[in-house]
């Protein structure tokens, strides 16, 4: 069933243009210290190369500091996408395992943590976030990771302990229960197989949610410190010079914007043919 | 419908509930306080800031200043602000109608926008104007309510100069203006904070409302409708959009936290003094008992709005059958 859906979302257009979005930006940020031009962190001269309009030598320009735009931006997306990818799947292996825990377990532990989901997910985790990082100060991009991913596993844990439990139900689990299996044997061998791609939904949805985060957290200057470099902050460096370096703004927002684009669409594909093995089916 | 608005309102008092001790214990380990370097100058000794933490409590210690700031909530005394020297009340009654009136108009607009364009392109499904349109939504709901009130501000605000880049009013003697003329001003600083926030909001509204649109259109009362002869447009504005709006209200609910901290950037880059921009100045200068009331009443505000959205969509959907 789930192999199914996985070549149904294979053969679907928009979601390989969209995973070759994904795919691009990440070989972008792995190879960012062998393609990109210059060092993302060196002033040359910031007196006359500052805020050179985008030209041969600087493909996107440079910045007030005078350095490289698109080797900022191509390092940035180390950072950014990697900050990105770390609490995406922080947020999917609490999500899952915590939905699990709910839908086989049931009893207190199950009221316990959909409760607990449900509180949660009515408080803004931008609030959250920006409350923590302002009052702890400025942190590492792991504590980001942490922070991140230790708020966006609500949504993957409400998909998995839902799916769980309609899973359990089907005739498949009874017939491996019947045949002995314990009851965490299923779940590893069976059912979390057979939610895998509502989880990999839920993952792509995490993802379109915390690149504008970590963007938006070193826009305000709360997120990646500079010098180290991230979509987010270069945009800081550009918001003094919106009228005059429109480059500063216009190549990031785009790089963001794709990148969000895309999990989006790969979300929404791949719910489609999960929704269309179900009619098949 | 009683028992839904009964558990959800015992859920928000939770929500509030936990919100306030996490963020009350958080502060306490957060280095600094609102009497540390930052307030008026350096040149206060320090006795005078020991001196100041004794007036308002802050030498107590955590359990008891917790017990007392939570005996006080209860009657509805918030405390307070040091950094603005008044209390947390005076300044939340100015901030709250202000991000009330952003969000508002924002949510009115977006909603109003999305529908219609949700319609829109259930009317042309499948064909270039639904794939146009379903292009530009996408864009909208990928680009971040920052990015696009960036955007928004270097080109309409700084380049064209269309509109003000920021605030509440124009500079100078406005309080001397004609009623109306001042109206006008407040509108249009208003125009591109809310402009940006409801372009957000229509953008996955749209995505939702044709969605739910074209699942509704597959059923047989529409084809019933259909065959009494009436046109698609009847079809659609009378017998799809009342059945396909509750999951759309539904899912606008789930999404207005995060709209809540969109609207919080908003305001802090357009420089719109709401709560968003009290609770950034506040997290600044370690304004603890207003950080401790903004974001609860964020939280609440939240918490209010998907309640009433869940009602609202309770109503509207007829073929709901409605239990107790």
């Amino acid at each position: 069933m789930a192999a199914r859906t996985w070549r149904r979302l294979l053969d679907d257009r928009p979601a390989r243009a969209a995973a070759a979005v994904l795919a691009c930006a990440s070989l972008a940020a792995l190879l960012a210290p062998w393609i990109s031009g210059y060092d993302p962190t060196l002033q040359p001269d910031p007196v006359t190369l500052r805020l050179v309009p985008p030209s041969w030598q600087h493909l996107m320009g440079t910045d007030p500091y005078s350095r490289d735009v698109l080797s900022r931006l191509l390092h940035g997306a180390r950072v950014s996408l990697g900050v990105a990818a770390g609490s995406m799947l922080l947020a999917a292996t609490l999500g899952t395992a915590l939905g699990a825990l709910a839908a086989v377990v049931g009893g207190w532990v199950d009221s316990f943590v959909s409760g607990l989901v449900d509180v949660l997910i009515a408080v803004p985790r931008l609030l959250i976030v920006v409350a923590l990082v302002a009052t702890f100060g400025a942190l590492s991009p792991w504590w980001l990771v942490v922070l991140l991913g230790g708020t966006g596993w609500l949504t993957t844990a409400r998909i998995v302990r839902a799916e769980l439990r309609d899973n359990l139900q089907r005739e498949y689990v009874l017939a491996a229960r019947a045949l002995g299996a314990t009851k965490w044997r299923i779940t590893w061998q069976h059912l979390l197989p057979a939610v895998a791609p509502q989880v990999a939904v839920a993952a792509a949805l995490a993802l379109a949610a915390v690149v504008p985060l970590e963007a938006a957290l070193s826009f305000v200057g709360l997120g990646v410190q500079p010098p180290l470099p991230s979509w987010g902050n270069i945009l800081l460096d550009g918001a003094d010079y919106l009228t005059s370096a429109w480059w500063l703004v216009v190549f990031p927002v785009t790089a963001i914007t794709c990148t969000v684009g895309a999990a989006l669409v790969l979300a929404d594909r791949l719910r489609a043919a999960i929704a269309g093995e179900e009619q098949a089916s | 419908m009683t028992r839904l608005i009964l558990t959800r309102l015992l859920q928000a008092a939770a929500v509030c509930a936990v919100v306030a001790t996490s963020v009350f214990v958080l502060l306490q380990y957060a280095p600094g306080d609102p009497f540390a370097a930052s307030l008026d100058g350096t040149d206060v000794p320090p006795s005078v800031r020991a001196e100041w933490r004794a007036r308002y409590g802050f030498d107590l210690p955590p359990v008891e200043r917790f017990t007392r700031w939570a005996g006080a909530l209860t009657q509805g005394q918030l405390g307070y602000a040091p950094s603005q020297h008044r209390a947390v009340s005076a300044v939340l009654a100015d901030a709250i109608p202000r991000t009330l009136l952003l969000v508002g108009v924002a949510l009115a607009l977006g909603f109003a926008l999305g529908v219609l364009i949700g319609l829109l392109q259930a009317r042309h499904r499948g064909r270039w104007p639904d794939r146009a349109i379903g292009a530009l939504t996408l864009g909208g709901v990928a680009m971040p309510e920052f990015l696009l009130g960036l955007l928004a501000m270097t080109w309409l605000g700084a380049r064209w100069r269309l509109f003000p880049v920021a605030g509440l009013v124009s500079e100078g003697d406005v309080a001397a203006w004609p009623m109306w003329e001042r109206a006008l001003d407040h509108l249009w600083h208003l125009a591109l904070p809310a402009g940006v926030l409801a372009i957000s909001v229509a953008a996955r509204v749209a995505r939702h409302q044709r969605a739910a649109l074209l699942g509704v259109l597959s059923e047989d009362f529409i084809r019933t409708a259909r065959s009494k002869g009436l046109g698609e447009w009847a079809v659609l504005w009378r017998h799809a959009l009342p059945n396909a709006i509750g999951p759309v209200l539904a899912l606008l609910g789930l999404a207005l936290p995060s709209l809540v901290g969109g609207a919080v950037l908003i305001e802090k880059i357009f420089g719109w003094p709401g709560m968003g921009l009290t609770l950034f100045d506040a997290l600044l200068a370690r304004d603890y008992p207003l950080i401790l009331a903004a974001t609860l009443l964020a939280t609440l505000m939240a918490v209010v709005a998907r309640t009433l959205t869940d009602i609202v969509a309770e109503l509207v959907a007829p073929r709901r059958v409605r239990t107790s």
